[in-house]
């Protein structure tokens, strides 16, 4: 039982990824009703926008991490704008169609312009702390810091700001909303600021302890959706839980198992949940 | 009016015939390759594809060959085969049907060169010279047409583990892409050296090609308190288990089978977490014990390619100066005329790689060549030669002939 | 003149839902508008809000024509509405409801006023923090009148307040919005109830599905006999 708490951190701190990448997805689907496939695109392209600012000025994890959300926050502002926006009242499906559309867009330009290979952001923050048998390096403390920090931020800034609040008016009711004064539009290009912002951090942090690809938006997002439905779609608390529940089943199914098998564990917990709980752990208590 | 138009026939017949002398095609072989240009295994595929564009380029230009009193000169038809055997047997026929190609070299994925030896084993007027692709039954299926340079990875894993077994190595871990047909032979015949040589095997993990995150299968190794760990996988992986290793604080010695560049791993970790990590392979380039012919090849493809050459790279290279010499001592352009030549011949003086020749030949009766086995070491940003590892290659050869009976 | 429409159409997939309707709602008046279900009472005022996009027309407030301007700039116009079905923000509370009325405002009484709005709506009061889904029907209108009054608008349009509230509880409104009226705010009000509706209203208009059949003063339309036969049942 001596790794039993090394792999229960290391299933936090991967599940604080799944949580970086779902509470974006989140908020775009349960504000605005949106599928944002392309959302782990942005996270995608702001990270390798980060790679090579820190690549060509030999620059730190912290200018890196910055850089990746102020990035993935223009392309999403962007995307709302320019993509988004015209099919607002349009038919669901065209929203499905633009998002799905954009994905691929996305991920074949960034083929194009950065080549297939992967690429690291290395970083001089290579120390390692120990806690009894436990370990936990820098960069992955930073991720967990970093998502503590967000989290706790968005939820402050959703529940006490006056533009927080009225966010979560237009997620409950979109006329009523704008009765009463909110521009939604207006509304429409923050959430996916806010949203593509984490995604941002989350591109950042790939791309620091792993490595980013070309091909990793789409699979990314899909682990994405599968934590939303896991923790109840639009639900804040869910999608924590979602996350860190995936997180640490991958890390004990692989340890169990085998690592053949790790992108089933998030969907086999998924289909479970869901046999007993339909609309997911926390699903239907909303915004 | 008559006289001007018998002229002009005239004129345009001489010119055809003329264009007909003098159509390039009939002076110029063509050699065929199939390789992984694009997808994962490119990382070993594209600069073996490198590899042998350098060699016929060097052969072009310094004259090409000549046979039967002609002069030709070489030109490459390449297929991707994006490290799937079934576009590689697809690649094989077109080469062999569509461009009338007989002698087809490249190979860096073990499945895509088996199957395509499957194909054209033993078939008549068709040569497969086999670089990277490591899996030993290339050889053993007693294919007279098949030869390779590389040697199968068990050739390295027996030495490899009584090395380790030699530097003190009780208790080893193992964490490797062990459903490789690749890895999974060289590790079977470590295994069986390094526990005949005294050593423990503690704990064996597997991970993916694409995998990145081996936390989970470090920590259980650890666990059970190794004083190594042997990293047999592919480059990408393996380099982010060396990254972990270092965030776990793993304080044992790190031995891998990788066949990654300097590059490879810089990109994803510090200097200072490579030094002292061993590599345990075929002696292969970019390494100081290699003879002249080996360095100038290095520099020649660090000055076309600006990039240093993956360390299986090479075996392409050799290859096709294998076939120009066969020509060139056969004097024929047939394959069997080649296939005896190649049987009998010495390495030729332009191969970049040493060989150990087995009876006075460069090939065995299986078709394989053998290279000597060396334990690398990183310092200081590179890979350092630190010993040669005692190997018998007759004695491997004979273990090959036993297999093929099978 | 408070508010003018003038020639407004509004049209949903090419059918029309409002052909060309003009009237005035005069300043300090409960103007009202009775109809039949569907002959488009509703769309008028969407349309006036913006909600929906008209088709022709104009709307004049304040000398402005309110159409070229987002729904959203309503609210800061002076334009409040009271919408059909009440259109809560479900989840909030009770309070939160009544402060996302006065999002649009600038000023700092808005605390003071919820105050007062708390003193007008006892009801509301003590259920100010319990979350709005959690009310009864005539509890949540309560909230969406108290939340469209948070704006302090010049004029406040009503969207059917009396629908599925029980008797009891259509009086206390009647009596909410004759309230209001004193102290000043213009009232448009669109009612299906055509009874208590043209009790209230200093002026009237019967619409149709072909437009406004019928104008007057609220005294004139009870005494109609058409209005009887049709609308009050008599």
């Amino acid at each position: 039982m001596d790794i039993f708490f090394q792999l229960l951190l290391n299933g936090v701190v991967i599940g604080s990824y799944y949580i970086l990448i779902a509470l974006g997805l989140s908020i775009i689907f349960g504000v605005l009703d949106i599928p944002h496939f392309a959302h782990g695109s942005v996270a995608m392209f702001s990270g390798y926008i980060a790679y090579i600012v820190v690549s060509s000025y030999n620059a730190n994890i912290f200018v890196a991490i910055i850089i990746s959300i102020i990035f993935a926050t223009i392309i999403g502002v962007i995307l709302e704008i320019v993509a988004y926006r015209p099919v607002a009242n349009a038919p669901p499906i065209n929203s499905f169609i633009i998002a799905l559309a954009l994905m691929m867009v996305i991920d074949n330009v960034a083929t194009v312009i950065f080549g297939s290979n992967q690429v690291s952001i290395k970083s001089s923050s290579n120390q390692v702390f120990n806690f009894g048998s436990v370990t936990l390096s820098e960069q992955r403390l930073y991720l967990l810091l970093t998502t503590f920090i967000l989290v706790t931020g968005l939820y402050i800034f959703m529940k006490y700001s006056k533009t927080g609040k009225a966010i979560r008016a237009v997620s409950q009711n979109k006329e009523a909303a704008q009765i009463v004064g909110i521009n939604t539009n207006r509304i429409s290009s923050i959430v996916f600021g806010l949203g593509s912002a984490m995604a941002g951090a989350a591109g950042a942090f790939m791309g620091i302890l792993f490595a980013l690809y070309p091909a990793m938006g789409g699979h990314t997002v899909m682990k994405g959706f599968a934590v939303l439905i896991l923790g109840g779609l639009g639900s804040f608390p869910g999608t924590i839980i979602g996350g860190l529940l995936i997180g640490i089943t991958e890390n004990f199914g692989v340890a169990l198992l085998s690592s053949s098998y790790k992108d089933l564990f998030a969907f086999v917990i998924l289909i479970i949940v869901l046999v007993f709980k339909p609309s997911g752990l926390f699903g239907n208590r909303g915004l | 009016m008559k006289k001007i138009k018998i002229m002009y026939a005239l004129l345009v017949a001489g010119l055809l015939i003329l264009a007909g002398c003098s159509s390039g095609d009939s002076n110029e072989i063509l050699v065929g390759e199939v390789d992984p240009l694009t997808d994962s295994a490119a990382v070993y595929g594209a600069p073996q594809s490198d590899a042998l564009k350098l060699a016929i380029e060097e052969i072009n230009d310094a004259g090409g060959v000549t046979v039967d009193g002609e002069d030709y000169t070489f030109k490459l038809i390449d297929y991707d085969d994006k490290g799937d055997p079934n576009e590689a047997v697809s690649a094989t026929q077109k080469l062999i049907d569509r461009d009338g190609v007989k002698y087809i070299l490249g190979w860096a994925v073990s499945a895509s060169a088996m199957a395509a030896a499957d194909e054209l084993g033993n078939k008549d007027d068709v040569l497969m010279l086999v670089g990277n692709a490591g899996a030993q039954s290339i050889v053993t299926q007693g294919y007279d047409n098949v030869f390779r340079t590389r040697p199968p990875a068990g050739y390295t894993g027996g030495p490899a583990g009584e090395f380790v077994a030699d530097q003190g190595v009780k208790k080893l871990a193992v964490l490797g892409q062990l459903e490789d047909a690749i890895y999974a032979e060289y590790y079977e015949h470590f295994k069986e050296s390094f526990e005949a040589n005294g050593g423990e095997i503690v704990g064996e993990e597997s991970f993916q090609l694409s995998e990145r995150d081996m936390y989970t299968q470090l920590n259980k190794l650890m666990s059970k308190n190794p004083d190594a760990i042997f990293v047999p996988g592919s480059v990408e992986p393996a380099a982010f288990t060396f990254k972990q290793l270092r965030e776990l604080s793993f304080d044992g010695d790190i031995y891998g089978f990788t066949g990654g560049t300097p590059e490879q791993f810089s990109e994803v970790l510090d200097d200072e977490q490579m030094n002292g990590i061993y590599d345990l392979r075929p002696l292969e380039t970019t390494y100081a014990a290699m003879s002249d012919v080996g360095k100038d090849y290095v520099e020649n493809f660090k000055e076309k390619y600006d990039v240093n050459p993956v360390p299986s790279a090479v075996n392409a290279y050799d290859q096709m100066y294998v076939l120009k010499t066969a020509i060139e001592n056969a004097d024929s352009l047939e394959v069997d005329d080649l296939i005896k030549e190649i049987n009998e011949m010495e390495p030729p003086k332009e191969a970049a790689l040493t060989y150990i020749t087995i009876d006075g030949k460069m090939y065995d009766p299986n078709g394989q060549a053998f290279t000597t086995n060396v334990a690398m070491q990183w310092e200081d940003g590179d890979w350092k030669f630190l010993e040669e590892m005692e190997t018998d290659a007759e004695e491997y050869s004979k273990f090959l002939t036993e297999e093929s009976k099978k | 003149m408070s508010l003018k429409v003038n020639n407004l159409s509004i049209a949903y997939k090419g059918i029309e839902a409002v052909r060309g309707v003009s009237f005035d709602v005069k300043e300090g008046d409960i103007t009202v508008i009775i109809g039949a279900n569907g002959v488009g009472k509703s769309s008028i005022l969407k349309g006036i809000m913006g909600i929906e996009k008209p088709t022709g027309g104009e709307v004049l407030y304040k000398g402005n024509n309110i159409l070229k301007q987002p729904a959203n700039k309503r609210s800061s116009t002076g334009i409040a509405l009271c919408p059909e079905g009440r259109q809560l923000f479900h989840k909030m509370t009770v309070q939160e409801n009544l402060e996302m009325g006065a999002y649009a405002r600038k000023d700092n009484q808005i605390n003071k006023d919820l105050e007062e709005i708390y003193k007008k709506f006892p009801r509301l009061s003590e259920r100010r923090n319990q979350k709005s889904e959690t009310l009864s029907g005539g509890e949540q209108e309560l909230v969406a009148i108290a939340r469209s009054l948070m704006a302090k608008p010049d004029l406040l349009i009503l969207d059917e307040p009396s629908w599925g509230l029980a008797p009891i509880m259509i009086d206390q409104v009647v009596s909410i919005i004759e309230d209001i009226n004193k102290e000043g705010t213009t009232i448009l009000l669109i009612e299906q109830n055509a009874n208590i509706a043209l009790k209230m209203a200093d002026y009237a208009y019967v619409l149709d599905v072909d437009g406004f059949v019928l104008e007057g003063t609220g005294e004139e339309l009870l005494k109609d006999k058409k209005v009887q036969e049709i609308y009050l049942g008599a």
